[in-house]
Parts: structure tokens; C-alpha cells; sequence
């Protein structure tokens, strides 16, 4: 079947449109078609033509969101009002979260202009809401868009504006340099970083969200499809096959138990010379390209 | 580095050393941001990551691409910041038929209670109890059937930001003093008692054996999971008895189930006994727990209190204890105290003079401590740095 031609029977289509009520906003089968289609081809992307496949994604869409947003893209108000008022709130709330200050609410309010469409030479309005498919909720869609927003806002003042307390990742050590002290730091700092990268992704993923980015066990779970419980309990063991993956590598280095201590000890205590973030840089201009 | 205390008889000192150790390092790891790629994820696939929209082949791709991918995680992160929270569970009991069952009940379990502490006596006389606490445990007897008390927090924590943490140990686990242990019970603890109507020993010593505690797939004892559901407002009859979730703790949840007549997490009335919170560190018998700007601590399980001068007065809103001699504290007008032997407290430098709601520190040197405001402040290096995240 060609791409841009109908990727479904038309009685799939009609199906669709009744399960996503898309009649309430008087979007039109053909027009509700079409919207599926443009979902389809987004999400299929690369992956063979299958319509078996497709039929499946297609009743996998969530369709009354996609309804309603190819409503409030045709200028339907009733749509439109619907849509402010359900999720308006939403919005808001994420903003909330993002930026307690308020200051996400103004990119929240600002993302309304563009849900509604901004006027274009040939084609009349051209709705934000072109860019969703259907693949998720609609609330979770623009969490996502204001998420993205905030962050690249936040991304764009730091370059113009470097913060002053950017991380000390490791205070540098301030008293006399000490070799041995600093190599063994280093060769903590240098496994860790290989034991890291060997993780697998779903592994990596949890603990950067865990260590980095700072997330709640139950956040993560949400991110990740998991019970808090199992993200605390994979946690615990990726912790665990991180430690022996460095005292192997550390011993397969020729250190004894002894001297792994002393490493750990030179890495963390007091005045640590380790500062991981030029480990990670020499490792990353080593490879040309990190893990 | 310093060596870690036994903790009942665990031999695994060094192990337990390079797991700390390991911990910190993490922490400071720096996150893998090489700026936006063709590869990265946009909004509308990072949404049906999270909502389960992608093909397997897709998930996978993606996974493998977030994984090493630090501008990704940042998206999905803030994204899952801005999760909507669950709806708080309902009460399964009939409140509203008999509005008036609530406040009889909860007078009649006060007098009850009353009775049977003043019939067992003072079950502490060796610790001397501030005056004021004494008052307070008078006139609470009666404040506390007050069936007109404003209802009690439980506490839920607040995403992102942790609150103050009590710990247990699970006899299940290794080493008690896991630090990384001791930082997922941060992330999933809450529990702040109020203690009104008793000295504040005996509240605390009173409420150790109520405590019920889940435990944690791999382990770890937590307590209050209550975590994100927000359900906050559970009413305590007349504060006669601890406030008890609506429904039973899940399997990773417990509840810490206060004295009688004590409040869980409410918010101190003008006028009234001082809030009070216990601090349970890794090892059960270690806790601190403050009052205003008052702190004690305890070093057999809450069964007898020392007082411990911190050197501010400023009034003292949550705590972490990572380790059995590791305790922060933090209050108004952005105090930060902390101790690393247990007994001394240095007050740190805080970035902003705003009162403070929450810290949760995993070892004598890092911790994040969260504004009223909602802000978060981290430092790895015992508040000389610290980054707002």
C-alpha cells in the first residue's frame, strides 16, 4: 500500500472514528482518515508496510485525543473550548512543577498561540497540534512540549549567562598534589566510567535518573513502566554489579584488595584530586565519542 | 575516607566503605549531555515513550538512545516531573452519615489513653523533660479531644523534593549503613510525629513499637510511602489517635503510627506544643528529633533523650540521618546544620535566606535540601557548594 495512500479498509476507519468519537466535533470520517494516516506514517517510519501492523497502531492511537485534536487544528470552537478547559489545568499544573516561581506559565501561556495556529501566508492557520500523532495522551503530549520548552529555554540563558554555582562536581584537591593519591583516583574514576557504559540501557537510564537528574523512585517508575518497589530493587542491583564490575576491573588492573580501598579512599575522601568530569571528557575525546 | 561503624555485628566494614564511596561518586558523575542530535527524542516521541506508544523496535531504539543520552533524560525527567498526581484514595469508613462519631470517639479514646498514662506513671523518670514540654503534655490531654483540631497532614512528599526521613533497618539487609540504601528510604520516606500531649521522650519512645514497616523488594525497610499520592489531609479524631492511611500500606510502604494523642505531620498551631520530628538515622537506636529550635538525640532507640546545643535559634523544620553519627537539619531563614560525629553541629552556608521544608542527605557531605518555595539546593561538598537544580 502506497504511503500516502489509505493505510486501512474504510470500515477500519469507520470503526476508528466511532471508538474515538470523533462525530462530536463533526470531524468528518475522511477527515478523522486522514489524521490516522498522518499518524500512521509518523510512527511507521522506516518499518516495513504492514497492514496488519498498522491496523494494530491505528486502534492502539488514543483516538479521542487525536479527535479532538484534528478538531481544534480544523477551527471547530466547541473543540477549542473543550480542549482549554480540560486541559488548561494540565498545563498549568506541569508548569507548576517545572518552574515553582511561575516563570513556566508564561511559556504555558504562551504555547496557546501556537495550539491555536499561527496564521501562515498560504495555508491559513498552522496549529501546534499538527505535531501530535496520537502516540500518547494529549496531556501527556504537552507536558512534553512545555517540558521541552523549559528546557530549552533554561539551556538558552546558560549559554548567554554561565551560572556561577555551575556544579562542583569535585572540588580539586588544594594541597600538595600527591601522584600515587591522584592515579589511583583516577583509575576509580576511569572504571566507573567503563562499568557505566557497559550497563544495559534500561539500567543506565534508571540510575542517571536516579544520581543525575534527581527523580523520586516513583517517578522513575512512571518513566519506565515499573513499580516503585522494582525500581528500588534494580537500583540496588545495578548498584551492586556496578561495585564488582570496578574491583574487577580494578584487579584485573593488578591491585590488590588493599589498594583498591586506598583508591576508593583517594576518589572520595577528604580533598579528592578526582574531578570525574575530566575523566569523562578525556575518556569522550579518547573514543571520539562517549559510550 | 572514614571508616563506616559497625552496625550489629555486621562484619562487611569495607564492602559497606566502597559502597558508600560508590554512592558518592555516582552522585557526582556527571550527566552525559552532548547537546541535541538527530537521534534525540522530541516531544512527541519522548510522550509516547512514557505513555507506552512506541513499537517495541521503537522502545528499544529509544532506550538505548536515552540511555547515553543527557539532553533526552532532561526531557524525560522534567516530563516526568510534570506527572500528574494519583487521586488521593478515599476513606473507606462513612464520615459524612455521622459527623458527629468522629469527634465522640476520638474523646472517649483520649480519656482512655489518659488514664492508662497516668495509671503506668512516668515511664522515663530519669530524663529530664523541658518544662515547657511537661505544660504541654498537661493541657494536650484536653486540647487533643478538641474534636474542632484542624485536620492532620500525613505528610505525602512532594515531588521532587524530599522531606524529613525516618529510617528502620530490616534485618533482611546487609549493612544498615548502605548509604544508598539509606538515600531510596529518603526518596520514599516520610514520617514527622507531632508529640502534643506527652514529653516528647515519651512519645518517641512510645512510638517505636508502632511503627509498622514494609519492606522493600530488595530489602530495604521504608516507611511512609505515602509518597505522591498526596493524599495529606487524613483526619485525626481529636488527634487522639495517629493518623492511619485510607487504605493498607502496600508492599513497599509503611506508616509510622505515632503515640497516642500525637499528631502525624500537622502543622503546629499557634500557641501550641511545638512540632515535633523524629529523625531515625540507618541504626535504629540513633535518632534525633527537634522540636522548634530544640534538638535531642537518642542513642538507644528514643528510650532516653540528650539534649544537644546546635547554636542556632532559628525554628527547625525537617532532618535527614544517612548514617548513624550523619544528621542535617534544616529550619527557617535557610539554616543548614549538620553533625558528623553525632554530637557537634556546624550550621552551613545556605545560597538563600527562605525558610526550608525538606532536606534528604545521603552521607556527612551531600545532601539536597528543598526551599518552602519549592526550590531544590544539592551539595556534595558539606554546603561549601551548593546547585540549584
Amino acid at each position: 500500500m502506497a504511503a500516502n495512500g489509505p493505510r486501512l479498509p474504510d470500515a477500519a476507519y469507520q470503526r476508528l472514528h466511532r471508538d474515538g468519537d470523533a462525530g462530536r466535533w463533526g470531524v468528518s470520517t475522511r477527515r478523522f482518515a486522514a489524521a490516522i494516516d498522518a499518524s500512521l506514517t509518523h510512527g511507521m517510519r522506516g518499518a516495513p508496510d504492514d497492514p496488519r501492523d498498522a491496523s494494530r497502531r491505528a486502534a492502539a492511537l488514543h483516538l479521542e485525543d487525536l479527535a479532538l485534536a484534528t478538531a481544534c487544528i480544523d477551527g471547530h470552537d466547541a473543540a477549542w473550548e473543550h480542549f482549554i478547559q480540560t486541559h488548561r489545568p494540565v498545563l498549568y499544573r506541569a508548569a507548576d512543577a517545572l518552574d515553582p516561581s511561575g516563570g513556566a506559565r508564561e511559556l504555558a501561556d504562551a504555547l496557546y498561540a501556537e495550539l491555536y495556529g499561527v496564521r501562515t501566508g498560504q495555508d491559513g492557520r498552522r496549529s501546534l497540534l499538527l505535531y501530535y500523532h496520537g502516540r500518547s495522551a494529549l496531556g501527556t503530549w504537552l507536558r512534553a512540549v512545555l517540558a521541552q520548552r523549559v528546557i530549552d529555554r533554561a539551556r538558552a540563558r546558560q549559554r548567554l549567562s554561565p551560572l556561577p554555582d555551575e556544579p562542583a562536581l569535585a572540588a580539586p584537591a588544594t594541597g600538595v598534589p600527591d601522584p600515587e593519591r591522584h592515579a589511583r583516583a583516577e583509575l576509580i574514576g576511569q572504571a566507573l566510567i567503563a562499568a557505566v557504559a557497559a550497563l544495559q540501557p534500561a539500567d543506565r537510564w534508571r540510575l542517571a535518573s536516579y544520581y543525575q537528574q534527581q527523580l523520586t523512585l516513583a517517578q522513575i517508575g512512571r518513566l519506565l513502566g515499573e513499580h516503585e518497589a522494582t525500581v528500588s530493587r534494580q537500583l540496588a542491583r545495578t548498584r551492586r554489579a556496578l561495585r564488582t564490575d570496578i574491583e574487577a576491573r580494578l584487579h584485573r588492573l593488578g591491585l590488590t584488595d588493599a589498594e583498591i580501598n586506598e583508591a576508593f579512599d583517594a576518589a572520595v575522601g577528604e580533598g579528592s584530586p578526582l574531578d570525574l568530569g575530566q575523566v569523562f571528557t578525556r575518556k569522550n575525546a579518547a573514543t571520539g565519542r562517549s559510550t | 575516607m572514614k571508616a563506616m561503624p559497625n552496625r550489629g555485628g555486621d562484619p562487611l566494614t569495607v564492602p559497606t566503605d566502597r559502597d558508600a564511596g560508590l554512592d558518592r561518586l555516582l552522585h557526582a558523575l556527571p550527566a552525559e549531555d552532548r547537546g541535541a542530535t538527530e537521534d534525540c527524542l522530541d516531544a512527541e516521541a519522548a510522550a509516547a515513550l512514557m505513555d507506552g506508544g512506541l513499537a517495541p523496535a521503537q522502545r528499544t531504539a529509544s532506550m538505548a538512545h536515552v540511555a547515553t543520552c543527557g539532553h533526552c533524560q532532561a526531557l524525560l525527567a522534567a516530563l516526568g516531573r510534570t506527572e500528574p498526581l494519583a487521586v488521593p484514595a478515599r476513606a473507606w469508613w462513612p464520615v459524612r452519615p455521622w459527623p458527629w462519631l468522629v469527634p465522640a470517639l476520638a474523646t472517649g479514646l483520649a480519656l482512655t489513653v489518659w488514664v492508662a498514662v497516668e495509671r503506668s506513671g512516668p515511664r522515663n523518670p530519669a530524663v529530664p523533660v523541658p518544662a515547657a514540654m511537661t505544660d504541654a503534655r498537661r493541657s494536650a490531654t484536653t486540647a487533643d479531644a478538641d474534636a474542632t483540631r484542624p485536620p492532620v497532614d500525613s505528610l505525602a512528599r512532594t515531588a521532587p523534593g524530599p522531606l524529613a526521613s525516618t529510617k528502620a533497618v530490616s534485618p533482611r539487609v546487609g549493612p544498615p549503613s548502605d548509604a544508598f540504601a539509606a538515600e531510596m528510604q529518603n526518596r520514599t520516606d516520610i514520617a514527622r510525629t507531632t508529640a502534643a500531649p506527652q514529653p516528647l521522650s515519651q512519645a518517641a519512645s512510645d512510638a517505636a513499637p508502632r511503627e509498622v514497616a514494609g519492606v522493600l523488594p530488595n530489602g530495604v525497610r521504608g516507611k511512609t510511602s505515602v509518597a505522591e499520592v498526596r493524599h495529606e489531609r487524613s483526619v485525626v479524631p481529636g488527634g487522639a489517635q495517629a493518623a492511619a492511611p485510607a487504605s493498607p500500606p502496600a508492599a513497599n510502604e509503611s506508616v509510622t503510627l505515632a503515640a497516642p494523642a500525637t499528631k502525624v505531620g500537622g502543622l503546629a498551631k499557634a500557641g501550641a506544643a511545638p512540632v515535633a520530628i523524629d529523625i531515625m538515622s540507618s541504626d535504629p537506636r540513633i535518632r534525633w528529633r527537634i522540636a522548634g529550635s530544640t534538638v535531642e538525640h537518642s542513642t538507644d532507640g528514643g528510650a532516653t533523650w540528650t539534649p544537644q546545643a546546635i547554636g542556632v535559634s532559628a525554628r527547625l523544620t525537617a532532618g535527614s540521618a544517612p548514617l548513624p553519627e550523619v544528621c542535617w537539619l534544616v529550619g527557617d531563614s535557610g539554616v543548614v546544620i549538620v553533625t558528623a560525629d553525632g554530637l557537634s553541629w556546624n550550621r552551613l552556608p545556605f545560597p538563600v535566606l527562605t525558610p526550608l521544608a525538606s532536606v534528604s542527605a545521603t552521607g556527612a557531605d551531600t545532601a539536597a535540601v528543598t526551599t518552602a518555595d519549592g526550590r531544590v539546593f544539592t551539595t556534595i561538598d558539606r554546603g561549601k557548594t551548593w546547585r540549584p537544580r
